[in-house]
């Protein structure tokens, strides 16, 4: 057989001239889009990723030998590649032509590679490394320093900075095994019409263990401060059609069984069959493993029901409505159709009260490093594609709320990733400070925080998604034990 | 660098190109090769490629040596310190750690393992150096007097880091000289493209499916279909990987003047495991025939040792890992029984039935390649034959109807349905008057569809892997 090209020309008399004429058409356009990707301004975010891009490498003897300037250029060359931004729409679009979605007009999408050679959007859960390269990349939010004049008395925050953190929480991502549910598949999205959903991965260890975490919390405590958790269920719980009910995991048994495992002082406060209630509004996002501020405000009515608080009604909030929210899942599975042409919109709420908001992050806690943020950013403050950060700023290791108009005393500090983050606008008005940890980022000491601050309530509120997840429960044991 | 990178096909490829083009003579285009060869290995190596550089060297000297000398036991000594030098930098590097974790598995043995990385490309450029001393020492080619042109044969990053192996005696006439026409070199980027496009369109997706379905944590939950799916697009991404690897090795000689031999003709097709091994990776079955299995006496005696001894080496040279051992030993047992009596039934049975029983054959063997755990392996093994709780089951159904397009389209382009588009092409040619205009346009159109898919799908897909680090 004959193992010539089909494209292989064999009659000679072919015209020579449509040869030539491909040939330096095919380097024209490869010299073209060359010469394109050195002289276009290089990009250094990525919108619709959410994520800062590779930079480019300082070169040294050093990093050419170790192969890691030759490594970090190959990146930053494909991460800053002319239109690439584009191409990931596009790529979308040849990836939904793959085939048909299945009944119920369902796709799955697997987790997003693993460390793999010229994998770019490693998940930054995997990859301690690629968390080190996003918390830098908070950094660059301009921070305002403390000073007298500034010490913030106003509704409006003293120095409003126009770039905000860099959102540095992934989708759930997660590496749980489902020990308890056979058929429950961690790591995977499933979109279904055009909602993406995080498949939850039910772990009764790890449950059991976020539970241990909270009672020897308690138990140290106990007496001084009142200990309460909130575990809220991701979207996938209220969305998921029966027919693929199996392919995740029961959040309700789990977070149940969380609570269960509870030593009784400590107050558990539900918020599943509240948002079971409202689940047809507008709740959850849809290309966002977030809860909406909507959702959020139900969810802080049970915690202060809980605590006897009453609590302001929405409409005292003032709303910003931002369009154009395409969230991690749109990240994730690499700019669906669906999705892209049905993006979210956040609505968040501006508090009435008069507050001051000192954050910290990228473990400077010094007085010189704090800087201030608000709380419901308006439109031309946000102008990333992640909405998510409208509601208070994104994530910081450690923040400060100050209730200029509660003169009460009492004071609350949460333990949160950012699934708390639509719900802090609210959470500081039967307070007069609120003290706002991330257990993922906080590198200080807890105990000696709280001894300093004198707090008298401390709320873990987590999402079922990390509350599950032995990596979350050896970062939040490393925060409890310091 | 891989060639499927986009700083690979739109900076070092352009920038080779022009400066390759630039001048006329043999010696300048053949320093070109050589400086962006070297800059091609030490992007990804800059440490070993000092050692590649040592062999080439001892290589030049000792091959000069070997051909000077007449004294039939000192050639043959020298070849013998030769082939020690090769394949001791091979076995120290490639497989110590292999060696001294499976002494350690036994009893009162304690050592050190040695943890080196892999050399990329170590195994492709010590059998093409091999190839060359062996021959030197048999006569069949004379030693290379210029030590640039030895080392362009060694360093030609066309095939340094994936294949083909290319041996020196077929390309030694064209390190000298070599024409291009117009027509070479356009048929040079469409095959250049198709692999590419091989790559990127094709055996990515198909690894990707393949990796989330048998990634470790599922293999519990697995079906039996899904097993089946999963093993069957790792098939696909391998072939489309490699022969996409060769396809652009072979566009991108083409377009200088070399003519690299085929390395894959349709493996997929076969009737026999004997056949398979004829069409898959090629260069290496060529060398192992060549320079072990006849020199081992080949068919005329011993020859299910010597068979055996090929099939060892050749699941080795895969990695070293007991896996690829049993992996390339499954195949032996399967050519021995061809060989004694199957070969006669695969004959008479109708084509169906052989077909089923190659791919068969060789599915089940990838099982062995892909896991390096041999319980992952059989864990597999079991859910493809029945013990999986369902035969299929949510995931495997969302899966394959997500991809069913792609999927068929995938598993006809292992078979030469290509081949219907050229006879298409012969017969408008032969028809219309300006019919050879109308094909080339279209073919060029389409390359250049091509072209834009596979970079879209290159900047717009994560999923990009390398497969052939444990080579």
């Amino acid at each position: 057989m004959s193992n010539r090209p089909y494209w292989d020309m064999r009659n000679k008399k072919t015209s020579g001239l449509i040869h030539r004429l491909a040939v330096f058409l095919f380097f024209f356009c490869l010299a073209s889009v060359g010469v394109l990707s050195f002289i276009l301004v290089k990009p250094d975010f990525s919108d619709i990723e959410n994520r800062p891009l590779v930079t480019a490498p300082a070169f040294s003897a050093d990093s050419l030998f170790s192969g890691e300037f030759a490594e970090k250029f190959t990146a930053y060359y494909s991460d800053t590649f002319p239109f690439r931004e584009k191409m990931i729409e596009e790529a979308g679009v040849v990836r939904s032509l793959r085939g048909v979605k299945a009944e119920g007009d369902v796709s799955i999408h697997w987790g997003t590679g693993s460390g793999d050679f010229d994998d770019n959007s490693a998940d930054a859960f995997n990859d301690p490394e690629s968390v080190l390269i996003q918390t830098t990349a908070v950094s660059e939010t301009t921070p305002v320093p403390v000073t007298e004049d500034n010490s913030g008395v106003l509704n409006t925050p003293p120095v409003v900075t126009t770039t905000v953190p860099a959102e540095t929480d992934p989708p759930f991502i997660e590496t749980t095994v489902p020990d308890a549910e056979a058929g429950a598949i961690k790591d995977g999205i499933i979109l279904v019409g055009d909602r993406a959903m995080n498949l939850y991965g039910y772990s009764e260890s790890a449950n059991a263990r976020y539970a241990a975490l909270i009672n020897s919390f308690a138990e140290k405590y106990r007496g001084r401060i009142k200990t309460e958790v909130m575990v809220v269920p991701t979207s996938v719980a209220f969305y998921l059609p029966s027919r693929y009910a199996s392919m995740s995991g029961n959040q309700r048994k789990a977070i149940d069984f969380i609570y269960s495992k509870l030593s009784a002082d400590v107050g558990a406060i539900k918020t599943y069959d509240l948002l079971a209630r409202h689940a047809d509004e507008y709740v959850y996002f849809r290309t966002d493993h977030h809860w909406t501020g909507l959702g959020a405000y139900y969810a802080y009515g049970a915690f202060c029901d809980y605590n006897g608080d009453g609590y302001m009604p929405l409409t005292d909030y003032t709303e910003i409505r931002h369009d154009g929210f395409f969230g991690s899942f749109y990240k994730s599975i690499g700019s669906a159709p669906v999705l892209t042409q049905n993006p979210d919109y956040a609505i968040v709420y501006k508090p009435p009260f008069r507050y001051s908001y000192k954050a910290y992050m990228d473990g400077k806690y010094d007085e010189a490093d704090a800087f201030y943020m608000n709380l419901g950013w308006s439109v031309n403050e946000i102008t990333s594609s992640n909405k998510y950060l409208a509601y208070s700023g994104g994530d910081v290791d450690y923040g400060i709320i100050s209730n200029l108009d509660n003169t009460g005393g009492r004071k609350l500090m949460i333990s949160k990733e950012s699934f708390a983050d639509a719900m802090i606008p609210f959470l500081a008005e039967n307070y007069s400070e609120l003290h706002i940890i991330d257990f993922r980022f906080y590198k200080g000491s807890l105990s000696a925080l709280i001894e300093k601050t004198g707090i008298d309530t401390f709320l873990f509120i987590n999402a079922t998604a990390i509350a599950g997840s032995d990596a979350q429960c050896n970062r939040l044991g490393a925060l409890l034990d310091s | 660098m891989v060639f499927s990178s986009l700083l690979f096909i739109y900076v070092f490829f352009v920038l080779y190109m022009a400066f390759y083009f630039a001048g006329k003579s043999v010696a300048w285009k053949n320093s070109v090769l050589i400086v962006f060869s070297l800059v091609f290995y030490a992007w990804g190596e800059p440490v070993y490629i000092f050692l590649m550089l040592a062999t080439a060297v001892i290589n030049f000297f000792l091959a000069r040596l070997i051909q000077r000398q007449t004294a039939k036991r000192r050639r043959k000594l020298l070849l013998i310190i030769t082939l020690a030098v090769d394949f001791g930098l091979l076995g120290v590097f490639k497989y110590a750690g292999f060696v001294a974790g499976t002494l350690n598995l036994l009893p009162f043995v304690n050592m050190p393992v040695p943890v080196l990385s892999l050399p990329i490309g170590i195994s492709f450029y010590t059998f093409q150096i091999s190839s060359y001393i062996i021959d030197v020492y048999r006569g069949d080619v004379k030693a290379q007097r210029s030590f640039p042109k030895l080392l362009l044969f060694i360093t030609l990053f066309h095939q340094l880091v994936a294949g083909p192996i290319v041996r020196y005696a077929h390309i030694a006439a064209e390190i000298d000289e070599r024409r291009v026409s117009y027509a070479d070199i356009s048929a040079g980027i469409g095959r250049f493209i198709t692999g590419l496009a091989k790559k990127s369109l094709l055996a990515n997706p198909c690894g990707e499916l393949a990796n989330n379905t048998l990634s470790a944590g599922n293999l519990s939950s697995l079906s039996t279909a899904g097993a089946w799916l999963g093993i069957i697009m790792f098939t696909m991404q391998i072939y489309f990987d490699f022969s996409a690897y060769s396809d652009m090795a072979i566009g991108m000689g083409r377009m200088v003047g070399f003519h690299f031999h085929e390395n894959f003709s349709y493996p997929y097709i076969s009737r026999s495991v004997a056949e398979f091994w004829r069409r898959w990776h090629i260069s290496l079955g060529t060398f192992f025939r060549d320079y072990v299995y006849i020199p081992l006496g080949g068919n005329r005696r011993r020859v299910y040792l010597n068979l055996l001894v090929v099939w060892a080496l050749t699941g080795l040279w895969h990695g070293a890992s007991w896996n690829f051992v049993l992996w390339g030993l499954y195949f032996f047992v399967f050519i021995a029984c061809e060989r004694l009596f199957l070969r006669k039934i695969l004959d008479k049975i109708p084509r169906v039935f052989s077909h089923l029983y190659l791919l068969l054959v060789v599915i089940i063997g990838w099982v062995f390649f892909y896991f390096e755990s041999l319980s992952d392996a059989f864990l597999l093994l079991s859910r493809m034959f029945g013990d999986a709780a369902n035969l299929t089951n949510l995931a495997f159904e969302l899966d394959f109807q997500n991809n069913v397009f792609f999927i068929i389209i995938a598993a006809l382009l292992c078979t030469p349905i290509a081949r219907l588009f050229e006879k298409a092409a012969y017969v408008i040619e032969r028809e219309y008057s300006f019919g050879k205009t109308i094909t080339i346009v279209i073919k060029g159109a389409f390359m250049a569809a091509l072209l834009l898919l596979s970079t879209i799908s290159l900047a717009g897909n994560s999923y990009n892997p390398f497969i052939y680090y444990r080579f």
